[in-house]
């Protein structure tokens, strides 16, 4: 979010933006079909979603423990490779992001 | 009470207003921001899935999706902000050419 702040103070928007919309026969359509989505959405929620089987981190199980000390734990045991592949992709992110963002090569 | 129920309806809400955003706004930024949006209403599924099923592996996956999230928005930005410099606007209907 902070980013986004400051790349709108960087570009400094106050163009009107109504007045530039090629495409001003998209909006009904659009806010119909949000609507549509929604329903659908709410319908599947309504259906037999809520059937699974429970894991062995209940409530009072996490609490004794710390939510932060589990995914700790979980992140560097089971779910190594992940989180390696995690620290890689922030590395070509921020590498491509400097890239893209400087002017002359 | 607020059940898990709830947590969905608005999850969906959220989803929903990211997808109608994306459609209707013009301005680059501010689909990016509805794009962001949808992502964080699918990481509150996650959680409220997570928390009702007593597991913990929902919580992981936010952890990656908001990993994903940040290069995503980094790099997002940079590209948006490399085409305001070449061409002087972030809306997308003037940004439509592939190369000129």
């Amino acid at each position: 979010m902070v980013l986004f702040l400051f790349v709108i103070m960087l570009l400094n928007l106050n163009i009107k933006e109504e007045a530039k919309n090629a495409l001003p026969f998209q909006r009904i359509p659009a806010v119909v079909m949000g609507i549509v989505l929604f329903a659908a959405i709410c319908m599947i929620i309504k259906s037999k979603l809520l059937q699974g089987k429970h894991g062995e981190y209940t409530t009072a199980y996490v609490n004794s423990v710390g939510n932060t000390k589990l995914i700790g734990n979980l992140l560097f045991t089971d779910y190594l490779l992940p989180f390696e592949i995690t620290s890689i992709l922030l590395f070509v992110a921020a590498i491509g992001a400097i890239m893209l963002a400087k002017r002359k090569l | 009470m607020i059940t898990i129920t709830h947590y969905l309806v608005l999850s969906a809400i959220l989803f929903t207003l990211g997808v109608v955003g994306v459609l209707v706004r013009r301005n680059a930024i501010i689909i990016f921001m509805c794009i962001e949006l949808m992502l964080n209403a699918v990481n509150l599924s996650f959680v409220a899935f997570a928390h009702y099923l007593n597991s913990m592996q929902g919580q992981l996956f936010v952890f990656f999706t908001m990993t994903v999230a940040a290069a995503e928005a980094a790099v997002g930005l940079a590209i948006i902000v490399a085409v305001f410099r070449n061409k002087e606007t972030v809306n997308i209907d003037d940004i439509n050419i592939m190369k000129w």
